[in-house]
């Protein structure tokens, strides 16, 4: 009976911060009278594929972002596949994340932008107990969120009273579907390999509007929809008693192939929903078909607990875009060509104060979570289109995170947040500060695992 | 328990309440997206520049025989040698009639006189001077429905004896008589009994100028002829055979150079002078996306040269028209006219022009040689309103004068990828 209350209080929490969750994405923002299309962000996710991003897991995302090496029977980590072995419980787990952007540039003009996304749906379960396991998951690969609204110009300072106003943004992004394998070998060793699916849409739109309907309205939109392959391979190193008796050290590595993503590019031009494919000169369509390639992937983290209250753990990413990525469309993404090498260095740590003591209080079982991160992003000084003396992009934020324990073993909510700024290193245009909230629920059972008598 | 679960729920949707204010995007990135140089650009094309500008000719619809558009309808005659830049004019009128009501027993009655009643209520060109026109029989049956204006006849259609000669100037009410001669050759014609015999017997008749100069136009609706008998012994009333216009046409000659100079194209209804343009826009302008287009036609108003006396009615509207019925261009959409200005002494596209221009600037259509003509009346008959050759010689002058010539402005949004 009490077994029966616990899951039915569970599935309530559960189905609040679902809610909540699903509510806070569709409508971030109830009382404003003015509606965007999709989300709205950096003006840096213009260039390239979007801004990018990693997911692992909520506790992950909570200290830093990283994760390659922590551990964790509440967690699938999906930053690591060797991750996937250490499973007892069958796990879904649900992401979404809301975040407000305020732009601002070299006069102090601001721009209030927000968007809300889905962050990721993973599933995993153990085919054996702490020996094998299987992780699917839907993440995003990229975002491509961004709104920039020029003020309202004379169409003819001479002739015309009539105005015009040019708004440019970027939607949609790549996403990742993928799905693997971890095996562990003994108490040290466990590899994981992981393929998936990247694909998705990416698209920049210019409208024109006018301030009498005498002018037509028009949307020019290049629209590039891609797919292709990838496979990543992990590794991860565990040891007991290093520095201290009871302590756990692990350290994981990954590395992700290079991926070709072929699809086409389509420049479409008119007004509404339907915007008409152009013909150019010869009177073919304006469709350019070609590839996008992504570079290699390599990952380095550490995770160490010296009891089991605490956790720390350091990450460190390279992605190789300055001499990896390519694009053979007769015109590129905008910045593609100028793209460099990202990094991404982070670092956070979590206090759970009841340890494995599950008859503790609720905030004594709620673990707190801090981190930071700084990134190198692949928006090098060649990608802007601005003059060489403006450096790359670079992001710095810091992170933050609870998570809610329920009545049900395995199962919690999980609240994460961030804050930080992101701009050009010298010579910014365009400086972002950045502050957002996220919402996971992540459920745990014993699901397709038949019980042994003892 | 309950109260920590509670604080959680409330901190989540306080944090999510303090993140939820509006959106207010601005320039913020502008230089990071192009924005400088990303809004609509203006080009004008012109003769020799993207556009190709002539003269043409066409053949208006001036008859009709069809119950309702008759009753708007008119006829013209009258000869106007007016010189540059309108050139000289001669319009000959058809009309037929039938019978709209006669007395029993017309063998019995002896005629007594026949009259043509007609009404001036259109004029062009000298109005100093009332013209003369003379009245012609036609010989055989003819078809007035849909005639163009350059219809010819065969020799002898039209009898060359003069029934009669009479004089008209604009706003008069004319009662013209016809000679005893033509009752005499015309007897056994009025005196045939039922309207479809008198119909198959008689054809009609032509008015065509007579001396002085000038065009004058008679209203369809008041033409009427009168067979007036003598009035039967013991009567005094005279009865009276009256009989309707049923079909009319106009017929149009010109001759002489129109508009001598090149600083002038004359457009004109009658005749049949139209504007013909043909879009050739550069490849820069392949593919873009046109927010407005306007044609622009000055117009040369003052018409100097012309006395003052001259009546010039002009054109209020001019309508977009495929070119020759042996182009192959795509067809265009009707009902598209141009507006004159009045103030501007010019005539200006009213409607989405863009919607013509932008197939064209995406090798989507080609509608090859446009005409600018003069429109046809737009007359509501039977709850529609459908376009009645109502012939005249209004015109407009268009100037093709450096700085004044036919242009398209176009407003347009480069196609530049995003």
């Amino acid at each position: 009976m009490n077994d029966v209350f616990s899951r039915f209080a569970a599935s309530c929490w559960g189905a609040l911060a679902l809610a909540l969750l699903l509510g806070g994405v569709a409508a971030p923002a109830p009382a404003c009278a003015q509606a965007t299309t999709g989300g709205d962000g950096s003006i840096y996710s213009r260039f390239g594929v979007g801004e990018r991003r990693t997911y692992s897991s909520p506790q992950a995302q909570a200290m830093g972002g990283g994760g390659l090496a922590l551990r964790s029977l509440n967690y699938t980590g999906f930053a690591n596949p060797a991750l996937w072995s250490d499973q007892e419980f069958t796990r879904l787990a649900v992401e979404a994340r809301y975040r407000r952007v305020s732009a601002q540039n070299e006069t102090g003009q601001t721009s209030q932008l927000s968007n809300g996304a889905l962050q990721a749906v993973q599933f995993s379960f153990p085919l054996y107990a702490g020996k094998l396991g299987v992780g699917v998951g839907f993440r995003p690969y990229s975002r491509l969120e961004y709104r920039v609204q020029d003020d309202p110009q004379p169409v003819s300072p001479v002739a015309d009273s009539a105005t015009y106003q040019v708004r440019f943004e970027g939607e949609g992004g790549l996403q990742e579907v993928s799905g693997g394998l971890g095996y562990r070998f003994g108490e040290t060793l466990a590899v994981g390999a992981r393929a998936g699916a990247v694909f998705g849409i990416l698209e920049n739109q210019r409208a024109t509007a006018f301030s009498t309907p005498r002018f037509s309205p028009t949307t020019i939109s290049t629209r590039t929809r891609v797919s292709g392959f990838t496979g990543t391979a992990g590794a991860l190193l565990s040891l007991g008693d290093v520095f201290r008796d009871g302590d756990a050290l692990s350290a994981g590595a990954t590395l992700t192939l290079p991926a070709t993503l072929t699809g086409e590019r389509t420049l479409t031009s008119g007004r509404g929903l339907e915007p008409d494919t152009l013909n150019i000169g010869s009177g073919a369509a304006l469709e350019d078909e070609g590839s996008l390639r992504l570079p290699v992937e390599a990952a380095l983290g550490l995770s160490y607990k010296p009891s089991n209250r605490w956790t720390v753990v350091a990450d460190g990413r390279y992605e190789a875009w300055g001499s990896g990525s390519e694009s053979t469309f007769e015109t590129s993404l905008p910045g593609f060509e100028g793209l460099r090498d990202r990094f991404l260095a982070s670092a956070g740590a979590e206090f759970l104060p009841a340890g494995t003591d599950r008859n503790a209080t609720f905030f004594r079982r709620t673990a707190y979570r801090l981190g930071g991160y700084y990134e190198q992003s692949y928006v090098g000084a060649r990608a802007l289109p601005l003059d060489e003396t403006t450096g790359g992009v670079s992001v710095l934020g810091a992170t933050a995170g609870l998570s809610l324990p329920t009545p049900l073993y395995g199962t919690r909510i999980d609240v994460g947040f961030e804050a930080g700024t992101r701009g050009a290193t010298s010579g910014a245009p365009v400086r972002d500060l950045f502050y957002g909230v996220s919402l996971g629920v992540n459920l745990g059972e014993r699901w397709f695992q038949r019980r042994k008598l003892r | 328990m309950t109260c920590p679960r509670a604080a959680g729920a409330l901190l989540l949707l306080g944090a999510l309440f303090a993140l939820a204010a509006c959106d207010n995007p601005t320039n913020v990135g502008d230089e990071l997206v192009g924005g400088e140089d990303a809004g609509p650009e203006r080009v004008v094309l012109r003769p020799g520049a993207g556009l190709d500008v002539d003269t043409a000719r066409y053949a208006p619809e001036t008859g009709t025989s069809v119950p309702g558009e008759i009753d708007v309808a008119r006829f013209l005659a009258g000869r106007q040698e007016a010189g540059a830049p309108l050139g000289n004019v001669e319009a000959t009128g058809y009309f037929d009639v039938g019978r709209i009501g006669a007395p029993s027993e017309l063998d019995a009655l002896t005629i007594d006189s026949v009259t043509v009643d007609l009404v001036v209520s259109y004029a062009y060109g000298s109005t100093s001077e009332p013209i003369t026109v003379s009245l012609h029989d036609l010989a055989e049956e003819w078809e007035a429905n849909n005639a163009p204006a350059d219809t010819t006849f065969d020799s002898g259609f039209a009898e060359r004896q003069t029934i009669t000669t009479f004089s008209a100037a604009p706003g008069d009410t004319l009662s013209v008589s016809l000679p005893q001669r033509w009752i005499r050759e015309h007897e056994s014609e009025l005196r045939t009994a039922g309207d479809t015999a008198f119909g198959e017997a008689f054809h009609g008749f032509q008015v065509r100028a007579a001396g002085g100069s000038g065009v004058v136009g008679f209203a369809s609706s008041s033409t009427r002829m009168r067979v007036i008998y003598e009035s039967p012994s013991g009567q005094e009333e005279r009865p009276i055979a009256r009989y309707r216009l049923t079909e009319q046409l106009t017929t149009v000659r010109s001759s002489g150079r129109a508009s001598s100079d090149d600083q002038r194209a004359l457009v004109q209804d009658g005749i049949g002078r139209a504007l013909s343009i043909e879009l050739a826009p550069p490849d820069s302008l392949r593919g873009v996306a046109v927010n407005n287009a306007t044609l622009v036609l000055e117009a040369d108003t003052a018409a100097s040269g012309l006395p003052e006396t001259f009546m010039r009615p002009t054109l209020e509207q001019l309508e977009l028209r495929n070119g020759p019925d042996d182009d192959e261009g795509d067809d265009l959409p009707r009902g598209r006219f141009l507006t004159f200005n009045e103030e501007e002494a010019r005539f200006e596209s009213n409607f989405a022009l863009r919607n013509v221009v932008q197939p064209v600037l995406n090798d989507a259509a080609d509608f090859g040689e446009i005409q600018l003509r003069p429109p046809p009346r737009l007359v509501q008959v039977r709850r529609q309103n459908i376009p009645v050759p109502v012939p005249s010689l209004n015109s407009a002058l268009i100037r093709l004068d450096e700085g004044h010539e036919p242009r398209l402005e176009l407003v347009y949004t480069p196609i530049n990828e995003e």
